[in-house]
């Protein structure tokens, strides 16, 4: 096993975060390498220094947590809570960070995270009209006429409240 | 160390996507996302809602097709339908469209969750041609809130499904809790999980035998409960870790009487009974 104890992660656009690896090892990408001992230099990664900042504090959020966990200390448990509220508005108000920290976890292994942003996502869609959910996520309606009568026809009864 | 770093084969699948800018800035990141992530997006959705997306791009048109999530519940698909409709015609309707969605989907695809709030009337076999559908279809996790107006039984195909991990059954609520018919056959080789709640278990021999025969089963979840006429509430696994017994609170003396639990490998146990037991046992590992 590697003697460090901690873990240095660079970034797409070269930024170095060194961070304990008790905190990145929630990373099954991460922990496999710290156990095949091929975590010693720094881990290339490419994903922005911005989305890769907001990954390891999750990641030191949820290590302070799952630890403080048995202590009720209700000024922490407060804390702990506003943050992953802000973390939420934050995410849901800014899609390049969204998007960029689903495919972040995904890739990092981080299940938690990915579990989360999916269902900040979710809450996104829900209750959207189809042109709703293209203007939110810029998405082109590319049906064909024939096409769009099509799906009408499949299941427009599902539009009709 | 670059060299270690570029044997590795979970650097070499690191590097190779992850920063793709999906969609571009302004373009369409939702659409470009894996498959396995728009699938864990939309399992938070009513399949309703995941049949309104087919109208948004061609991409969607045939995301509710393969989605390996279904959630149906009749209290969610139409606002107020008993405005316009009777219970009845509600709950045909319901029937209709999730036959409707299990007759699309392709049947050799597996289901990993399914879940299902609804009415089960006398004499309909719907809800259990339902479950074997499922069970035929890999369904891992099982999720059934029903109200109904006999006694549910859990068929074959769900006893014997070997994909299923977990199970839930609700059958009520503090008013009102329906009767499980537990099946007098072993099964259930992979459950790890079951979770009851407003349910009535009504023989407590069949329930012993029961849990005893779910090799795997590491949680048992219990809540409002309510055990009909039972001498002995008898626990006896080496598998179960998280054990919760809350039984309903009884006003005529009719529920537990006593209990015992002895499980080696518990790491966790919380019981609560409806009234005073004349006897409570408890075999657990060395702390």
């Amino acid at each position: 096993m590697a003697t460090t104890s901690t873990v240095k992660l660079r970034s797409g656009d070269n930024e170095v975060f060194e961070v304990e690896k008790q905190v990145m090892i929630q990373s099954g990408t991460i922990r496999n390498m710290i156990e095949d001992d091929a975590a010693d230099g720094e881990i290339p990664l490419q994903i922005s220094s911005r989305n890769l900042a907001k990954v390891v504090e999750w990641c030191k959020c949820m290590q302070h947590r799952d630890r403080n966990n048995n202590n009720d200390n209700k000024e922490e448990e407060e804390e702990e809570e506003e943050w992953e509220k802000k973390f939420d508005e934050e995410v849901s108000e800014d899609k390049d960070l969204h998007f960029g920290l689903l495919l972040a976890a995904n890739y990092l292994e981080i299940p938690a995270l990915l579990h989360r942003l999916c269902q900040l996502a979710a809450d996104i869609v829900k209750g959207k009209t189809p042109e709703e959910i293209r203007r939110t996520f810029n998405i082109k309606k590319d049906f064909t006429p024939e096409e769009e009568e099509a799906v009408m026809d499949e299941h427009g009864w599902a539009f009709h409240d | 160390m670059e060299n270690a770093l570029q044997r590795s084969p979970k650097f070499s699948k690191l590097t190779c996507g992850v920063c793709s800018n999906v969609g571009g800035e302004d373009g369409d990141r939702l659409s470009n996302l894996p498959e396995p992530i728009v699938h864990h997006i939309f399992s938070f959705l009513e399949t309703i809602d995941v049949v309104r997306v087919s109208a948004v791009s061609r991409k969607w048109r045939y995301l509710w097709l393969s989605i390996p999530y279904l959630n149906f519940n009749i209290q969610n698909i139409w606002s107020n339908p008993l405005e316009r409709w009777s219970l009845q015609t509600t709950n045909e309707k319901f029937k209709d469209f999730v036959n409707w969605v299990l007759l699309f989907q392709n049947g050799s695809l597996s289901i990993h969750r399914f879940r299902l709030s609804c009415l089960n009337r006398v004499d309909d076999y719907t809800l259990y041609r339902w479950i074997a559908v499922v069970a035929r279809r890999n369904v891992q996790v099982l999720d059934l809130d029903i109200i109904s107006d006999e006694p549910i039984k859990l068929p074959r195909s769900l006893v014997t499904c070997e994909s299923l991990v977990s199970l839930k059954l609700d059958f009520g609520n503090r008013e009102y809790q329906g009767v499980l018919n537990l099946p007098t056959c072993a099964g259930f080789s992979r459950l790890k999980s079951l979770d009851l709640q407003h349910v009535d278990v009504l023989d407590y021999n069949l329930f012993r035998e029961f849990l005893s025969s779910c090799p795997l089963l590491e949680n048992l979840y219990m809540k409002e409960c309510f055990f009909h006429n039972f001498l002995s509430l008898d626990i006896s696994t080496t598998s179960l870790k998280y054990l919760t017994v809350d039984e309903f609170l009884l006003s005529e003396p009719k529920g537990l009487r006593s209990c015992k639990v002895i499980c080696e490998s518990l790491e966790a146990l919380k019981l609560h009974f409806g009234r005073e037991i004349d006897k409570c046992v408890l075999k657990l590992p060395p702390t």
